[in-house]
């Protein structure tokens, strides 16, 4: 059906295309614009320096937030993936009466506008005196990435051949020994897959970051977001093209690995 | 569900469920339902008491449905766009035979792993006045001045269509590739064009995912904050943007809390609407092989 | 008897709710006997093997393997090794790892196992494979691999689940008989689960027929082909063709007098057929198609109609024969003995009492 040679074919070619275009240009400009001559930014860009990405990678308040951004991204992807995992294993496992309702809740999360989770959780820490600080925006990241990691982890234990398991059994394994022999080493690129998830979404978070971080530790989208607000210049935009740069970067390690993990 | 217990250690699998559970759901309790049922709650108190001020302050100054208006139209607005360019998108990738269609599906979701400040970012270069959007605009002889689409509405749909694509393509994407390709071709030997094909069989089978991928985009353009917030600025407010100034700037938490709650509704009502299709279309879908 | 029964099952019972899925199951299975576990989808082998394996609780009975009870055992503490229909081979473990899987878990040495694994591998014919990963294996290959996982833990008893059914005809034979050979070399206790009659009839030593959750008919093969039980096992297992007439006499010595719908009568002695049958009442008349030849109509024995269609299957023809009253009849040409009827030709069929058995008239068809 997606021969050229028919009309039908050919608008379907066209407007994928013009899909393709119109998702990847922004992008695109985002990594290109800065590397214009002029301070302000204009696209096409007039001239060619990599002044301005040199000037952002020097920015002390662009490498700490990225710094800052890494540590707590990193926290929430351990924490969310310790809790994430056995929940749904047991919920993929075991039904149990309210089974399907407390997955409902444990999916919810994601259906909510994190807007109303950040007012939520802003009111609520501060009348627990949760001082701002980072460790309150852990927390409030694993809110948001628990159910990523249920998510994900969910149909890979629900697709898990039982019989597997059973044949462990069979030939003497007894129940734990079974789940780290057999049943890890087949769900591990499915955990990964969401614990990489969970990393991504706490790494370029904004709205939680904006209400409840410390003001004097911002997150990398938090700077980033500051730093528009008070002018359009070309250091943000270089900011912005490195963090294109690593999230291609990230694609292409993803790409390698799952080709070395299915060959 | 057969254990692989026996007898006794039927109760034992209890306690590990019980334990495997446990932390998660003190986690939501805590960080969760707690927070989230006292912002409803503190949406009710006006001055210290039980009231509904911050309600009837909605319905009664005509900003705030023009607000939530706006925002919906946004929503409208997103999901069309998506869909159409996400629909046509979705098929090509997965009815692509060559090489190049996992590379493609990769370059289509790519995007995601990116923040939606980065990406709104790349908008504000193209949309700023003299900016390469309005030179396009001014070539092909659709406006006669340099025009701005920052800070516009039409300006925050195109970005948040944009930001959103991928998530319909993939969804969209999944859906056309579990409808059998023998049904087209089966289509075809009876006569049917390839026009004809994907609208009397395609389409209709694709319902569901299409009814899904809608619902997502059109919940996830109304919750919206970062784009809109960028592209839109003050003066093009919608419902998050809103309510971050009420609450950051205006320090007027209770009457945040309020708007977030009828946003809140609105999301709920679009998911409920999902429910509700999906387990309609469960019982009358025809079986697509 | 003397021997004491290697397995007993005792008055084994499934329920699912309201649902029975295994009923009263009792079998004794001697050492190194191949016992086929034999039905249509849905009559409880499957469940019943899984419970000798560990995997489902019996509602009620007893599981007996070497005069030990291990009913209430979980499955890594029993003696099993289990052959699963899909195999189940662990995907991120190479061929020789799968095989000494079992052997790592009870412990044994490293150098010990190595060579326990070589042993296996040469004897299901796996040179060369052991470092493949289970994916890149025929089905074929895969099935040896699952085979010898089982094999190589030494079981008390093997259990196999449908350990043909994903192989292609060709291969299933050919496996079947290998299987055969070596579990009558190793002299191992063997249950296998199968609904083909032909793979049961042809390498088990016994065949345990299930209907609906109980077991129907127990004995060796021959004995089930030549003296089915019931209508059940008698349309279950081989051939036959089934007419309904009229039960027209019992004769003193006890031969029975069936009455065709087309006027011819047939007699068949008492030992083939059911017992406490009326006289001028319905009855239905089995007949295996090895047991008829060509004869002219009119002669005793014999039922006469015309050829309806004719089915080559090599060694010999199924041709099948319309009846005046409408019932049709499977008969077996051998085609050594010359070319078979034509469509259309009037025939008539001598009857074997031998191949024909009477039994009780069922309203099913």
């Amino acid at each position: 059906m997606n021969s050229l040679r028919t009309p039908f074919g050919a608008t379907i070619a066209l407007l994928s295309v013009t899909a393709l275009l119109y998702l990847i240009i922004p992008i695109a400009v985002v990594l290109i614009a800065p590397l214009g001559e002029t301070g302000y930014l204009s696209f096409p860009p007039k001239g060619l320096t990599l002044k301005w990405y040199q000037a952002a990678l020097a920015d002390s308040r662009y490498v700490d937030s990225f710094l800052n951004s890494l540590w707590i991204a990193g926290w929430v992807t351990v924490i969310a993936t310790l809790t994430g995992v056995p929940a749904a294993y047991a919920l993929s496992r075991h039904a149990f009466p309210g089974a399907r309702a407390l997955e409902a809740l444990f999916l919810s999360p994601l259906i909510l506008p994190t807007l109303v989770l950040a007012l939520g959780l802003a009111l609520w820490f501060n009348r627990m005196g949760f001082v701002a600080g980072t460790p309150r925006l852990i927390a409030a990241h694993l809110v948001l990435c628990v159910p990523y990691v249920i998510r994900v982890c969910l149909p890979v234990f629900r697709r898990f051949d039982r019989s597997l398991e059973e044949a462990a059994a069979n030939l003497g394994a007894r129940p734990l020994h079974a789940f780290v022999l057999v049943m890890l080493p087949v769900v591990r690129p499915g955990i990964a897959a969401a614990a990489t998830m969970a990393f991504i979404t706490s790494f370029d978070e904004l709205v939680l970051a904006l209400f409840l971080a410390d003001p004097a530790r911002p997150t990398l989208p938090v700077t980033i977001y500051s730093a528009v607000q008070l002018g359009f210049e070309p250091t943000v935009a270089a900011v912005s093209g490195l963090l294109v740069l690593l999230g291609t970067a990230l694609l292409l390690i993803l790409q390698w690995l799952n080709r070395n993990a299915s060959q | 569900m057969q254990g692989i217990g026996v007898g006794r250690a039927q109760s034992r699998v209890q306690w590990v469920v019980i334990a495997l559970l446990a932390p998660c759901l003190l986690a939501y309790l805590v960080l969760f339902v707690i927070p989230q049922v006292r912002l409803l709650g503190g949406s009710l108190i006006v001055d210290g008491s039980p009231g509904l001020a911050h309600y009837q302050r909605m319905t009664e100054d005509g900003y705030y449905a023009f607000l939530m208006g706006r925002t919906l139209l946004a929503g409208l607005g997103v999901t069309l766009i998506t869909l159409l360019f996400g629909v046509p998108l979705a098929y090509w990738l997965a009815r692509m035979q060559s090489r190049w269609a996992g590379f493609l599906v990769m370059v289509t979701t790519f995007p995601l792993l990116i923040s939606a400040v980065v990406r709104s970012f790349g908008w504000m270069v193209l949309f700023f006045r003299n900016g390469p959007v309005s030179q396009l605009l001014m070539a092909v002889g659709l406006v006669d001045g340099p025009t701005q689409l920052m800070y516009t509405l039409l300006g925050v749909t195109i970005a948040l269509a944009q930001v959103l694509l991928p998530l319909m393509v993939l969804t969209l994407y999944g859906v056309f590739r579990s409808i059998d390709p023998g049904l087209e071709s089966a289509a075809m030997t009876l006569g049917a064009r390839p026009t004809a094909t994907f609208f009397l069989v395609t389409l209709p089978l694709a319902r569901a995912g299409i009814v899904a991928g809608s619902l997502l985009v059109f919940a996830l353009t109304i919750s919206a904050f970062a784009t809109p917030s960028l592209v839109g600025g003050a003066r093009a407010n919608m419902m998050a943007t809103a309510i971050y100034e009420t609450a950051l700037e205006l320090l007027d938490w209770p009457f945040a809390s309020a708007l977030a709650t009828v946003l809140l509704c609105a999301v709920l009502a679009v998911s409920a609407a999902y429910a509700v299709l999906v387990d309609r279309g469960r019982h009358d879908r025809p079986t697509a092989s | 008897m003397t021997a004491e029964a290697e397995i007993r099952l005792d008055a084994l019972c499934k329920h699912y709710g309201a649902t029975v899925a295994v009923h009263e199951v009792s079998l004794s299975i001697a050492k190194g006997e191949l016992v086929a576990l034999l039905g249509p989808s849905g009559c409880g082998k499957t469940t019943t093997l899984r419970m000798i394996a560990g995997f489902v609780e019996p509602t009620s009975g007893r599981i007996h393997v070497q005069g030990r009870d291990i009913t209430r055992l979980p499955p890594y503490r029993r003696d099993t090794g289990m052959v699963f229909q899909n195999y189940a081979l662990f995907p991120h473990l190479t061929v020789a790892e799968n095989i000494a899987f079992g052997l790592a878990r009870r412990g044994l040495a490293r150098g010990l196992i190595r060579s326990r694994v070589s042993e296996m591998v040469s004897m299901m014919r796996l040179e060369g494979l052991e470092d493949r990963l289970p994916q890149r294996l025929s089905g074929g290959q895969q099935q040896r691999v699952a085979v010898a996982r089982a094999l190589v833990i030494n079981p008390t008893v093997l259990l196999l689940d449908e350990p043909f059914s994903n192989l292609d005809a060709k291969l299933r034979e050919s496996t079947r008989v290998e299987l055969r050979r070596i579990q009558h070399s190793l002299g191992l206790t063997s249950i296998f689960v199968t609904h083909d009659q032909q793979e049961a009839m042809a390498i088990a030593d016994r065949i345990a027929v299930m209907d609906g959750g109980s077991v129907v008919q127990v004995g060796r093969s021959a004995d089930i082909y030549e003296r089915p039980a019931s209508r059940f096992v008698a349309e279950f297992i081989g051939q036959a063709s089934f007419l309904s007439g009229r039960l027209s006499s019992i004769a003193p010595d006890g031969d029975h007098q069936f009455v065709a719908p087309g006027g011819e009568e047939i007699t068949v002695p008492a030992s083939r057929c059911d017992t406490g049958l009326g006289t001028n009442l319905p009855c239905t008349l089995m007949l295996r198609p090895e047991g008829l030849t060509w004869t002219s109509a009119g002669t005793p024995q014999s039922l006469s109609g015309t050829v309806d269609e004719l089915s080559y299957q090599g060694p010999f023809v199924h041709v099948d024969i319309r009846l005046a009253d409408g019932q049709h009849l499977l008969m077996e040409h051998r085609s050594a003995a010359g070319p078979a009827p034509a469509r259309g030709e009037a025939v008539g069929v001598r009857i074997d009492a031998e191949a024909a058995r009477i039994f009780r008239s069922t309203t099913t068809a």
